[in-house]
């Protein structure tokens, strides 16, 4: 069969499954009704949930499978979906023989719980209808722009592949995705806590914020520790309310920078914010270069000062004083001269 | 000099000292003692340019055996020979594109040692410049060439030798001061500072300029005569010296030396004019540097007869002078510094074994940036710094550094307990950061001349000072007017 | 009579303020779409304007008389205005407008044509010079600096003293301290990666600028339109510097193109430089002619003694660097002929 006319079939079923009595259209994915069809059998498509089904309706005595015996079909316009032929019954107009046969077609055939079930990638077109559906559900509701929407970090496509086992294609991947950061924007004060918790399927296991580390405070002399490091050095720089003296492994600021520029960045995390006048620092600093050292007592500098003053953190980050400056020294490589070098290259 | 003559020159050292009790007349001796140098003579006057002679050579063509190498020849002319090192080591004192400050006051004779100044910016007078020109006190690595004319700021450290001067003037007393601090910390214009202040005050300034000067065998020595042990004559450096000292305290407004007549009769080698005065004197030591050093004694002997003004004597870079000199002598073993006559003389005012009966201050500025090792003179200091200001708390001589006893016994003074009386004879004056007030007295004076292009509040004048590592003059400079600009 | 209409001008001299502390406000959800129609700012010109359009709303009412509007636009700004009772002439109006010239009667054309003909000869229609671009005002940065200090602010919760006014001032970045024209030239005088070196030479450049004499300008050679007096050059190095440079850099390059004209031939293409990209050019041009130089004094300063009296030269307008300047200017003049442009559609 065609892949088309099984999609059209499968259609089929899918309109004859919503004309049914039982509104299928409206239940989740994860929450089959269970109660409305306690004989049908479903085969699911995700592990877990053919687990949740085995566990909680045990198949008293499995009987082989076998061919369908031979129906009775009292109406002749049943036969158009020979196929799917317990589904066809129930487009059906009616009438008691019909439901008994339903009834009895239940009992019979196999119905997979998801309409994707006969899909390439079910989990993910379960997921991918899933999100729409939620989206239709609060599309009319208020959204924020991205920038101020709480920061996630979600799935990568690796990730979600080896989640689902099936091979997404990335295009399709971020369609979906797409839904799922608008679902994001939805205003938070108004967002239903189903979506909330429908949202974490698709984000990571570590999110951006979980680990808080624990504000520094003031010791009893009031001053406040900061540790900074860049290249191979490390600097620690204990900062006081003061009149702006500047210590340096106990020297001052220009005997132990010669340069005026490595001075400067020393202390540029006052400097930006104006506050050189209004602090004493002592700071010890090893390792590296001179280069090194003053760029990690400006990290140091920074982080001490925050603990003084928290709301200083823009201010900061404009000065270019708060992020670590990750660079270090590539190593070296056997075969190569350097890093990246190669030896020049001979004949023979 | 070519070998034999240097070997004659040593035989005739070695001989001397026999040779000297038949020695008739000292003139005649030094007229045949044959003077040596290792280089030419530094004080000489530069070779002026004659005209029509082609001194700027012309490159020479070279042979260029490289293939494909079309190099251009240059064959411009050529700087004459000691133009650029002239250039390098010219002395510019003002700059025509600064700004004039209006505010800006000049020393004066009346109030220059009054403790009023302190943290004010203070020009110093066009007389004054050139005479401190004269004694060479303006160094290249200052900032003079950036302002309009020279001014220092009157900071805690010059009113306290302010303050040394003044005693050393109303009570006649010899005050001798060393001046130590960290690099680029002002110690050479301080002692520009004390120059221009006894300048000012119109005392007799004799300055040494560079001690290393003295003693890097640049200059040719002699032995002097009746000298146990040996000592050691340099008559170039003595003659220019001379010269120094005429022409930095005989200025027009102030001819002082042309005032005093000669009132002892010195012994001289040459015939001096009956009725003579001091310049007559110095003018004959610099005209016949034979006899600059007998010139030199005569003079001093002159100046410290009573009623004559007090006496500045400075030297700069004194580490050098504390230790064993570049001149050998017969025996091809160094000389001591101590042994050089010039040298002797200021180290026996500094030590105290002579002192100056009409009063006067004896200043020696170290340096941090070309100093020798020499343990005494580092100990010393730091004894007195200590003692300043914990007197219990004095360090410790490190046993295994290497003693200098002749250097030791010179600075004792230093380690003796303070006295109770308000200005010890031998001190230390720490040169260290300025104040804060301080600080915005001389940034207000950059700001004015219009090298410093920003707003002087109390914020900036602590972040320059905070960077110039605690108010270090020379790196605030630096920070605020040479490095950003 | 001053220029009647000289809107352009106008617009160039409003001057630009910064926005301050607004600009980090976080954006309104919604944003006013920018009205097509002008508004009066002013609810006293309401009357004034003519009615002739029956909507009481002020923005749909039509403009005033071109010069009413002038004057009014004079008024504002302070400066002097068309004088009202007068009128305008004509030929004032439509000036720059090529659409309206051509409706003149033949006596104002002529009259135009004999105003247009009486320029300068030999003085250019274009201009060679650079202007830079983005520098807010438009003008050149003269390096003033406010004397006000910025107002303080109330203390904020985690915060002990005044907040400091964000955005930052241009040079509050750890990278990015110096002033962007000396940093270029500090990194292209660096060589084998010394850049502490490059920075005191850099310094020993910008002493020598302020210690030299003032400047002589040769007419000949004229530096960027609004430079300021040559006696004001010495105190601000920087500028000094700077003028220097953007006077002389290119405002294109000759990419040769191979195989473009046929036959193996490369075809010259001017290509226009960006404002780094100009400079850069300019700095090399000016450190090449500066290491030809002969070294007039020994020691480190050698070489900032030549780079410093290069750019003086420069700004004397006896440098090399301008011939290189003009060559490269003519020959982009010359090979503006093979600039393909992309064809419309």
């Amino acid at each position: 069969m065609a892949r088309g006319e099984l999609s059209r079939t499968l259609w089929s079923a899918a309109e004859g499954l919503r004309s049914a009595p039982r509104p299928q259209c409206t239940r989740t994915m994860r929450l089959p009704y269970r109660s409305l069809q306690p004989a049908a059998r479903f085969i699911s498509t995700t592990p877990s949930r053919s687990a949740e089904l085995i566990k909680e309706t045990p198949e008293p005595t499995p009987e082989p499978f076998t061919a369908a015996p031979e129906f009775q079909f009292e109406g002749e316009e049943d036969i158009e979906d020979g196929d799917m032929g317990p589904r066809g019954g129930k487009r059906s107009k009616g009438g008691n023989s019909q439901q008994s046969n339903n009834q009895l077609l239940r009992t019979l055939r196999v119905i997979p719980a998801s309409r994707s079930y006969f899909s390439a990638k079910p989990t993910f077109n379960d997921d991918y209808l899933h999100v729409s559906a939620l989206l239709r559900s609060v599309a009319t509701l208020p959204t924020i722009s991205s920038t101020e929407a709480p920061r996630v970090a979600w799935k990568t496509i690796d990730q979600y592949r080896i989640m689902t086992n099936e091979p997404v294609k990335t295009q399709r991947f971020h369609k979906m995705m797409h839904i799922v950061k608008r679902l994001n924007l939805v205003h938070p004060s108004l967002m239903p806590e189903h979506i909330k918790i429908a949202m974490r399927r698709f984000m990571k296991d570590s999110q951006p914020g979980d680990v808080v580390p624990e504000p520094q405070v003031l010791d009893q002399w009031g001053r406040a520790r900061g540790v900074g490091r860049r290249k191979t050095s490390s600097a620690v720089v204990w900062l006081v309310e003061g009149e702006g003296e500047v210590l340096v492994n106990g020297k001052s600021l220009s005997q132990f920078f010669g340069r005026l520029h490595h001075r400067e960045s020393a202390v540029w995390a006052l400097k930006a914010t104006q506050r050189l006048d209004k602090y004493n620092m002592f700071g010890l600093v090893q390792g590296g270069g001179s280069t090194g050292q003053a760029e990690a007592l400006t990290l140091a500098v920074a982080k001490a000062l925050l603990v003084h003053e928290p709301a200083l953190k823009p201010a900061l980050r404009r000065a270019g004083c708060v992020t670590r400056d990750p660079r270090k020294v590539e190593r070296k490589k056997t075969g190569h001269v350097k890093a990246r070098k190669m030896p020049t290259w001979v004949k023979r | 000099m070519p070998p034999p003559t240097c070997l004659r020159s040593f035989s005739q050292l070695s001989l001397d000292s026999a040779a000297r009790a038949s020695m008739a007349s000292r003139a005649r001796a030094h007229a045949q003692m044959a003077c040596f140098s290792t280089s030419a003579a530094r004080y000489a006057n530069p070779v002026s340019k004659k005209k029509g002679m082609a001194q700027t050579k012309k490159g020479n063509k070279t042979l260029n055996v490289k293939k494909g190498r079309n190099t251009v020849q240059d064959t411009g002319k050529r700087p004459a020979q000691g133009e650029r090192k002239a250039a390098r080591k010219r002395i510019v004192l003002t700059n025509d594109n600064a700004l004039e400050v209006a505010t800006l006051k000049d020393m004066t004779k009346a109030d220059v040692l009054s403790e009023a100044n302190q943290g004010r910016v203070l020009g110093i007078p066009e007389a004054t410049v050139d005479a401190l020109r004269a004694v060479e006190a303006f160094k290249t690595t200052q900032g003079w060439s950036l302002f309009r004319r020279p001014a220092t700021l009157m900071r805690k450290e010059t009113i306290e030798l302010a303050k040394v001067m003044k005693a050393a003037e109303d009570d006649k007393k010899t005050l001798r001061r060393v001046l130590s601090g960290e690099r680029l910390s002002g110690k050479s214009t301080l002692l520009l500072q004390g120059l221009s202040m006894a300048f000012v005050r119109q005392w007799i300034v004799i300055n040494l300029p560079e001690a290393q000067d003295i003693i890097n065998a640049h200059t040719e020595y002699a032995p002097l005569p009746d000298s146990q042990p040996t000592q050691y004559t340099q008559e170039t450096y003595t003659a220019s010296l001379l010269s120094q000292i005429l022409k930095a305290n005989n200025t027009a407004e102030n001819p002082m030396l042309e005032k005093i007549k000669v009132t002892t009769s010195p012994a001289l080698p040459l015939a001096l004019p009956a009725d003579a005065t001091l310049k007559q004197l110095i003018e004959l030591g610099i005209v016949n540097p034979e006899a600059s050093w007998p010139v030199f004694v005569a003079l001093w002997q002159e100046l410290t007869q009573p009623g004559r003004p007090p006496i500045m004597l400075a030297v700069d870079g004194t580490a050098h002078m504390m230790k064993e000199s570049d001149y050998l002598n017969a025996e091809v073993k160094p000389i001591h510094s101590f042994d050089l006559t010039i040298i002797r003389h200021f180290i026996d005012h500094l030590s105290g074994a002579k002192s100056l009966p009409n009063g006067g201050v004896i200043l020696a500025a170290t340096s941090q940036s070309n100093a020798p090792s020499t343990p005494a003179l580092d100990f010393s200091v730091q004894v007195a710094e200590a003692r300043q200001v914990d007197p219990s708390k004095t360090p410790r001589w490190n046993p295994y550094k290497n003693i200098d006893p002749r250097v030791m016994e010179a600075l004792k003074d230093l380690h003796s307990p303070t006295a109770k009386e308000q200005l010890k004879p031998l001190d230390v004056i720490k040169v260290g950061g300025l104040s804060k007030d301080e600080a915005r007295s001389i940034m207000e004076y950059y700001a004015e001349s219009g090298m410093l292009r920003a707003k002087i509040d109390d914020g900036f004048v602590t972040e320059k000072w905070s960077l110039a590592g605690m108010g270090n003059i020379g790196e605030l400079e630096r920070a605020s007017v040479r490095l950003r600009i | 009579m001053p220029p009647r209409l000289n809107v352009l001008s106008l617009a160039r001299a409003i001057p630009y303020r910064p926005k301050g502390q607004a600009q980090w406000l976080s954006r309104p959800a919604a944003r006013l779409a920018p009205t097509q129609t002008r508004t009066y700012s002013d609810a006293k010109d309401e009357d004034k304007v003519p009615a002739a359009d029956r909507s009481k709303r002020i923005d749909a009412k039509p403009l005033g008389h071109v010069s009413e509007e002038a004057s009014a636009m004079a008024d504002i700004t302070g400066g002097e205005g068309p004088d009202l009772s007068q009128g305008t002439p004509v030929q004032d109006i439509v000036r720059g407008d090529k659409k309206a010239e051509e409706k003149l009667p033949k006596v104002m054309k002529e009259q135009l044509k004999s105003n247009a003909s009486s320029a300068p000869k030999g003085s250019r229609s274009y201009s060679t010079s650079t202007t830079p671009i983005g520098g807010g005002s438009g003008a050149f940065d003269m390096g003033l600096m406010s004397m006000t200090s910025p107002p303080a602010e109330a203390v904020a919760p985690g915060l002990k003293f005044e907040m400091p006014v964000l955005p930052l001032p241009k040079d509050g970045h750890l990278k990015h301290r110096y002033d962007p024209v000396v940093d270029q030239v500090t990194n292209l005088l660096m060589r084998h990666g010394m850049k502490s070196v490059a920075q005191r030479n850099m310094a020993l450049i910008l002493q020598q600028l302020r210690t030299a004499s003032v400047p002589t300008i040769n007419p000949q050679r004229p530096l960027l339109p609004g430079a300021p007096p040559p006696s004001h050059l010495p105190l601000n190095p920087v500028l000094y510097l700077t003028l220097a440079i953007d006077s002389v850099s290119p405002l294109l390059r000759i990419r040769n193109m191979k195989g473009a004209a046929g036959g193996g031939v490369a075809l010259p293409i001017p290509v226009p430089l960006g404002q780094r990209q100009r400079r850069r050019t300019a700095i090399q041009w000016i450190l090449g002619a500066a290491s030809k130089r002969k070294t007039n004094t020994s020691g480190k300063t050698g070489y900032a003694q030549r780079v410093a009296s290069e750019i003086i030269s420069v700004i004397e307008g006896r440098s090399s660097v301008w011939d290189r300047r003009n060559m490269v200017h003519k020959a982009g003049i010359s090979a503006r002929a093979n600039i393909v442009l992309p064809r419309k559609r």
